[in-house]
């Protein structure tokens, strides 16, 4: 009897590590990754999530160096198997940058945070090659 | 022994539960900007940050902090007088960075006003004193140590109205009282125009 009962335990503890784990939205990955030096950006910035994401409040903002702003302000969310949050930005010289994204699950989760990256001189890499 | 196991087990799933409400930062049903319940709230955002915002207004015998706090507001206090006003910083790593608050009148005054400082728990709180029916506006900013933004850039304004939605609804019960009336009048022509045109019997 106790071992069924003890089994029981068991089984309860496993299914609410699991739904705590499914219910929370994570950050899979992006593009560019975090601390990345990119020397081929093709101006947008791309992230993937899991969880149960919500269509409620997506947002990306990127900014420069400086804290001016670099995107279009036109974050998109398209939700499917892996969440996908993208946005575009002007045209970035070299230099550092920092992006600040947000998703929102359904379960009132926020999944925020901040990526930082940054555009290779290849120019002037390159003029400094022999 | 066996007892001991199933008292580990126990205090392992209690835990496990608990985790799983503490990553649920907005907590509960409470009520949002058009007057409804969900889950989100009174969730406030802008590009750069969310929050949940809560204003508790307090009677006029009830002191600050008490702990039988009166139901929590949104954007739209129904009276003037003390209110506590709480913000829940939802963004994490908000809660690592010094924010400040202010509290403004229409006219640009600040009525009240935290200091820049790190809220490692996450809630900013205050009282304030609304004096006077009107517009207000509280105003969140950030040093944000990772974007460098201009703090008036990504500021989080948050709109309120106090003590309006009494006076809006004045404004309706007026405009119900005029409809009666026009109702009225349109009734009692309906009734005696086509009287009045009536062509009346001549007289032999």
């Amino acid at each position: 009897m106790k071992k069924i009962a003890s089994k029981s335990l068991a089984a309860l503890l496993l299914s609410a590590v699991s739904l705590a784990g499914h219910a929370e939205g994570v950050l899979l990955k992006s593009d560019p990754k975090n601390n990345a030096e990119v020397s081929n950006f093709d101006g947008t910035i791309k992230l993937w999530f899991n969880g149960n994401v919500g269509k409620r409040s997506p947002s990306v903002v990127v900014v420069d160096a400086k804290g001016n702003r670099v995107d279009n302000a036109d974050p998109r969310l398209v939700l499917g198997e892996r969440h996908r949050l993208t946005a575009t930005t002007k045209p970035l010289r070299p230099g550092p940058y920092a992006a600040r994204y947000r998703v929102i699950t359904e379960d009132g989760l926020i999944v925020s945070g901040v990526l930082k990256f940054s555009i290779a001189d290849t120019a002037g890499t390159a003029e400094a090659k022999p | 022994m066996k007892t001991t196991r199933f008292f580990l087990m126990f205090t392992l799933l209690l835990a496990a539960l608990g985790q799983a409400d503490a990553s649920v930062p907005l907590g509960g049903n409470r009520k949002g900007a058009d007057g409804s319940y969900d889950m989100y709230g009174c969730m406030q955002s802008n590009d750069y940050y969310v929050v949940n915002f809560a204003a508790y207004q307090l009677g006029p015998n009830q002191a600050t902090g008490s702990k039988n706090l009166p139901e929590a507001e949104c954007v739209d206090l129904p009276a003037t007088g003390k209110t506590q006003v709480s913000i829940d910083l939802l963004d994490l790593d908000v809660r690592k960075k010094p924010v400040a608050l202010k509290i403004l009148r229409e006219d640009g005054q600040t009525i009240a006003e935290l200091p820049m400082a790190v809220v490692k728990q996450g809630v900013l709180s205050t009282t304030v004193d609304f004096k006077t029916a009107g517009k207000y506006r509280v105003v969140l900013t950030v040093d944000d140590t990772d974007l460098h933004t201009q703090l008036e850039v990504s500021a989080l304004h948050i709109p309120l109205s106090v003590a309006l939605a009494a006076e809006q609804s004045g404004g309706q019960n007026g405009l119900l009282v005029l409809s009666v009336i026009i109702g009225i009048l349109v009734a009692a022509a309906a009734y005696f125009v086509p009287r009045l045109l009536k062509p009346q019997p001549l007289e032999p």
